[in-house]
């Protein structure tokens, strides 16, 4: 049952992603295209030399601009099909290379982030639903608020002072050991914690009040065990499915925390490429992301699904 | 009621009890559940858990050197990169040690962006890095051209023939001796891809590169190039790699090189892309050494957090003209921090479209001229580390120092102007107009430049004084260019090139039709004649005739009121009080960090 489920649902959403994509392709193709000046041009700024019409004409020669759109096209697609997304304009090295190399510490840093998000909300949401209206849910409903309200680099400023300068327990920036991902992790979380303590804590009080919880507790089971065996379950679905959804924000809303904490992944990378017009680099990105945030969404489905037996079994929630 | 309630109560309370046995089965069995609940849970958190960790834990490290040769010293930074996991050891300490531990022999300087692939011949890297990698047969120092691997040099009469004398005793880095052949294999790789440089005028004026003996090289043009020796102080791509660099028979420039072999300070040892580049000091470099055995330059692209991890001892120096505000620094300063500034050929203008609809109107120009009071500027968003400019170029410029006064802080005088030319106050108007056209400018600015915006405020008020309605308009990088370029502002905030580009990759670009440069100048009356005058500069050999020219072109831009002078650019550096030694204005190694050593 488990397995022609998960089956089924792996291939009618890998077929999905294959139509996606070259819908994708074709945008980010065209998108970055459609950008006010050009990667020729941005070449010549970047190097102060005059912008005449030969030197236009000879950087797009050089990089392969001066074919037609649709050629363009087809030859860059020709590419993607061999695993190669072409050379970054900026540092002339596969943006494959430079992709996947940032791909691993923004995976990273947004799989810290969720494994937070996780954790956190789930105790805090517990925690917070457990004691409704109390003094503990009243301090943690104000967490959410500020939480939810505060914006990511000053969050991260205030964090770095705090444990980097004041007591001197993190370093400040960078990314060569795992103690340079606690903080940024954390920076990048805590709006996402506070959203997820509040989804957690209202469901699990909706969830409380139905009947077959009722029904548990009068045949006597403890509070606690009908919370950790029905209640939080089925208080999770919710979670999962946001889940899916912010994962992709996650990964691609990580460049102000990159930024200030000189984290080396794809966020920083894209900005930078966006602002040199390195069109390569930047339709990579794109199809990079697109792919993970269906992934993404694939994988909270069977989550879902591991957490809630009927979705396993075809029906709808 | 009540007892029925309670009736009630006991009945289900004995259904409790009888099913009690039934219940403790089933308990079991759903505590089997949970348990696989539970697993499954941990599993995925332990998923998560582990795939970020595995993602951070593996370092992408390219030694660039033998990887065998690792010194203990590099050890001892490498240690205390790694030496974090230590867990009876409190944190704090740990973090503190590896600060310490890097700083007895490691210079740590802030990068704000990726060093790159350091290859000489190509503009992908930071100038800076490759300063410190290569050198050039000449280089800049205030403006001037002084020697570096060439200790001198000749120039025939009619200023064809370039004949240098080499630095006797130079060596690359891998311990090969540098001389004419090398460098003649060098110069002629860049000249053999000169579109690839338009900037540099001389490449197409070069005929031969001649070595008739190891320690002397001529280079043949077939016409005058007066920027020939700026072109060789430039970074890059005229810069000197050496014979194992190259890719065999390749050149740099296709097929990029084996390894970064230069004569300058440092020497690439190890490189983790958009994180670090550590450099050592090359045993062979012919000038004084560096003091620290081995220089980290850490990428920290914000300011902001490159001020922290100062304070936090986790870099020891950061240097730079666009970033670092007077803010950070006087407060760095209080803190205990050595701070130090150098002026540099760069300079902050105002540049006036004169083939704009409303600044076509040379008295406008004027009046803008008078209207702006650039020491406010200087004093108010610099706090006087950026002194107020006197024209486009800076006096340090060859010829360009041509002694004409800027024209003062008057806005009475902008007034009468305005008011002569007919832009007058209409009714109640704050802002004024004529023939119902009112005199607003769009100030147009690059978002991504730090000061730009505060200085586009103080401009807004100064010139609202006298009637003029400044909008401003922050605009992406690529856009503002292009709305430059097009012609499409009325008024836009840009610092000269400076440095190597002065003057002559700048006539160049004046003079270029489509450049942007060319269309701020493009209403000037005399802008025909002008552009011939700046082409003859690149060319002309009598000095006096160039100093005339100079005049000429100096003399137009004041008369015709293109630009108004702002600031003059300055580097700003915070270091470690710990530290000395540092050289802002030295002409070799990059951002003067050479000759830094403890205290």
């Amino acid at each position: 049952m488990w397995n022609n489920f998960a089956l089924r649902q792996i291939g009618r959403q890998l077929t999905g992603l294959l139509v996606l994509l070259f819908f994708v392709s074709v945008a980010a193709f065209v998108l970055v295209r459609l950008l006010p000046g050009d990667a020729a041009t941005a070449y010549l700024n970047s190097i102060n030399a005059p912008l005449t019409e030969e030197a236009i004409e000879e950087v797009e020669k050089e990089l392969g601009l001066d074919a037609p759109l649709p050629v363009q096209y087809g030859k860059w697609m020709i590419q993607v099909f061999k695993g190669d997304l072409g050379f970054s304009y900026q540092t002339g090295r596969p943006v494959t290379e430079e992709l996947s190399e940032d791909l691993r510490y923004t995976g990273a840093l947004a799989l810290t982030a969720l494994g937070w998000v996780l954790v956190l909300s789930l105790i805090l949401g517990t925690f917070s639903a457990g004691h409704s209206g109390g003094a503990v849910d009243m301090m943690i409903r104000i967490f959410t608020f500020l939480g939810s309200a505060m914006p990511k680099f000053w969050l991260g400023f205030l964090a770095v002072s705090l444990f980097s300068l004041r007591w001197k327990l993190l370093p400040v920036q960078g990314a060569a050991t795992w103690k340079h991902l606690i903080l940024p992790s954390l920076t990048l979380a805590c709006s996402y914690i506070a959203t997820y303590t509040k989804l957690l804590r209202n469901s699990i009080l909706e969830v409380q009040s139905s009947p077959f919880v009722l029904h548990a507790r009068s045949r006597g089971f403890s509070k606690r065990f009908v919370l950790v065996r029905h209640v939080i379950p089925n208080a999770m679905t919710p979670v999962f499915t946001t889940l899916g959804l912010h994962l992709g924000g996650i990964l691609s809303g990580s460049v102000i925390v990159e930024n200030v904490f000189a984290w080396p992944g794809l966020g920083r990378m894209c900005v930078d490429a966006v602002a040199a017009r390195n069109y390569p680099m930047i339709q990579g990105y794109i199809l990079l992301l697109s792919v993970i945030f269906v992934t993404a969404n694939m994988l909270c489905d069977l989550a879902c699904a591991a957490f809630h037996p009927r979705l396993r079994a075809g029906g709808r929630t | 009621m009540h007892k029925s309630k309670m009736d009630e109560e006991v009945v289900i309370l004995k259904k409790v009890q009888a099913s009690h046995f039934h219940d403790v089965l089933c308990l079991n069995e759903t505590k089997g559940m949970d348990r696989n609940m539970k697993k499954r849970i941990a599993v995925l958190l332990a998923a998560v858990m582990s795939i970020s960790l595995m993602a951070c834990g593996g370092q992408n490290t390219q030694n660039t050197q033998n990887t065998q040769t690792a010194s203990a010293a590099e050890e001892t930074v490498q240690a205390a990169e790694s030496q974090t996991g230590q867990e009876s050891e409190p944190a704090g300490e740990t973090v503190q040690e590896e600060a310490e531990a890097a700083k007895k022999d490691t210079l740590i300087v802030r990068m704000a962006k990726d060093v790159g692939d350091l290859n000489p011949h190509t503009m992908k890297s930071q100038m800076a890095a490759q300063d410190w990698v290569y050198e050039s047969l000449v280089a800049l120092e205030k403006g001037a051209v002084v020697p570096e691997l060439a200790e001198s040099w000749d120039i025939s009469p009619d200023g064809l023939t370039y004949t240098f004398h080499l630095r006797e005793g130079v060596k690359f880095s891998d311990g090969t001796d540098f001389n004419s052949a090398i460098a003649k294999r060098n110069i002629e790789a860049v000249a053999n891809h000169a579109d690839g440089y338009s900037f540099l005028n001389s490449l197409a004026s070069l005929e031969s590169v001649e070595a008739p003996d190891d320690l002397t090289l001529v280079l043949k043009l077939n016409t005058p190039c007066n920027s020939l020796l700026n072109d060789f102080t430039f970074s890059r791509p005229l810069v000197m790699l050496g014979e194992n660099g190259f890719p065999g028979e390749g050149d740099p420039y296709d097929n990029g090189i084996t390894e970064p072999i230069g004569t300058g300070m440092w020497v690439l040892k190890e490189y983790v892309a958009d994180q670090y580049a550590l450099f050592e000091r090359n045993e062979y470099y012919w000038g004084e050494k560096p003091k620290f055995q081995y220089m980290k330059a850490m990428v920290i692209p914000d300011v902001n957090t490159a001020v922290t991890a100062l304070k936090a001892g986790e870099i020891d120096v950061m240097a730079d003209s666009t970033q670092i505000t007077a803010d950070m620094y006087k407060e760095m300063e209080t803190a205990g921090f050595k701070t130090e500034t150098a002026p540099t050929t760069s300079i902050s203008n105002l540049n006036i479209n004169t083939g704009g609809e409303i600044t076509g109107d040379v008295n406008v120009r004027l009046a803008l001229e008078y209207a702006t009071d650039n020491t406010a500027i200087s004093e108010g968003i610099f706090g006087g580390l950026q002194k107020p400019a006197t024209a486009y170029f800076s006096t340090d410029v060859p010829y360009a120092n041509v002694g004409i006064a800027p024209y003062p802080y008057d806005p009475d005088k902008a007034n009468v102007i305005l008011d002569e030319a007919g832009w007058v106050y209409e009714g109640d108007d704050q802002v004024r107009s004529k023939d119902g056209k009112i005199l607003e400018l769009d100030l147009i600015y690059d978002a991504s430049v730090t000061n730009d915006r505060d200085i586009a405020l103080i401009l807004q008020s100064q010139y609202a004084q006298v009637g003029i309605q400044l909008n401003i308009v922050p605009q992406d990088s690529q856009i503002y260019r292009q709305n430059w370029a097009n012609g499409e502002f009325g008024v836009l905030i840009y610092s000269s090139w400076g440095g190597s580009y002065e003057p002559y990759a700048t006539l160049a670009a004046m003079a270029a039709d489509g450049d942007k440069f060319h269309t701020v100048q493009k209403g000037m009356k005399n802008k025909p004649e002008l552009d011939d005058i700046m082409l003859d500069c690149l060319t002309q050999k009598d000095p006096e005739m160039l100093q005339e020219n100079f005049n000429y072109i100096m003399q137009s831009f004041h008369d015709e009121a293109v630009y108004v002078p702002l600031t003059v650019v300055s580097t700003l550096a915070i270091y470690n009080s710990e530290l000395a030694g540092l050289d802002l204005e030295s002409s070799h190694g990059g951002m003067g960090i050479g000759g830094m050593y403890v205290e």
